[in-house]
């Protein structure tokens, strides 16, 4: 299985990736996109099994990262990773195709729980 | 429009920040004279209106502790940046993303939507319009393995 990680913040991106091995999940593979347009290139070249995306990123958010994957007819498993959390916030991923929101801070549990119902 | 907010509690600033670092971090409330240090970091959170809804100062141990526990870099840089009175580019970096993530510590009512609108990278920096109707509530932080610095929540009675 191969996760793209898609965040501005460098550290971020390692904090997702470290937590992501303490989950039970294994034997996935981590790319990393710093922006949409970044993501989107790696989406169309590298076809990840699962998109991991902040939501606030400058350029392009990660809402409109997602609604530029559905508009092109892809329907690679999505979430959102996200200092987020308003109920608006949750309705509009849920509405354009997101598969989950994991609110930051978040522990390995809590990433297992959002990607247990599609990956397992 | 003034809305109150409740008092952010010692453990629940603890366990936020300890499920955020993977590390054991305790918070202690702590009296606002006790907080001798000026604020090397003031974080400010408004709503959709640009509304300030909350804040946080951290002093410049408390700010570089921070940033060194995101992504668990050496305790070396935490004292270089203690000596030279100046965050490091990475360790200023990680402690924007801790501000960021510390959002929902005032993200009390989900239908109302808060964001990080600033973050003052400075000596002596200025929290954002203080009023009397303000309220400091001050936290000794201690993290794990990093040490321990003096943080203050600023929020609405």
């Amino acid at each position: 299985m191969k996760i793209l990680i898609v965040d501005d913040s460098k550290a971020m991106r390692m904090i997702v990736c470290r937590t992501l091995k303490q989950t039970d999940f294994s034997g996935f593979t981590v790319i990393e996109a710093e922006n949409g347009i970044d993501a989107l290139n790696k989406i169309a070249s590298e076809s990840p099994d699962l998109v991991l995306s902040d939501w606030n990123m400058p350029e392009m958010k990660g809402i409109d990262l997602l609604k530029r994957v559905r508009d092109s007819g892809n329907n690679v498993r999505f979430g959102f990773i996200t200092s987020e959390s308003s109920l608006e916030t949750k309705a509009l991923a849920h509405e354009s195709g997101a598969d989950f929101l994991v609110t930051k801070p978040f522990t390995a549990g809590s990433m297992q729980a959002a990607l247990d119902p599609i990956l397992t | 429009m003034s809305i109150a907010s409740p008092a952010i509690l010692a453990d629940e600033i603890g366990k936020f920040m300890n499920h955020l670092f993977g590390l054991k971090v305790s918070a202690t409330k702590i009296k606002s004279e006790e907080h001798v240090h000026p604020p090397a970091a003031v974080a400010i959170y408004t709503d959709g209106n640009d509304f300030v809804r909350g804040q946080i100062a951290c002093d410049l141990r408390c700010v570089a502790i921070l940033g060194a526990a995101l992504t668990q870099i050496p305790m070396g840089a935490v004292a270089d940046s203690l000596e030279s009175g100046e965050l490091s580019a990475n360790l200023r970096a990680n402690a924007y993303e801790v501000f960021n993530i510390s959002v929902n510590l005032f993200s009390y009512r989900p239908s109302r939507r808060v964001v990080l609108s600033e973050v003052r990278f400075e000596q002596n920096a200025a929290p954002a319009e203080l009023q009397s109707s303000w309220k400091r509530d001050a936290f000794q932080i201690n993290i794990e393995r990093y040490g321990s610095g003096h943080l203050q929540m600023i929020h609405r009675i």
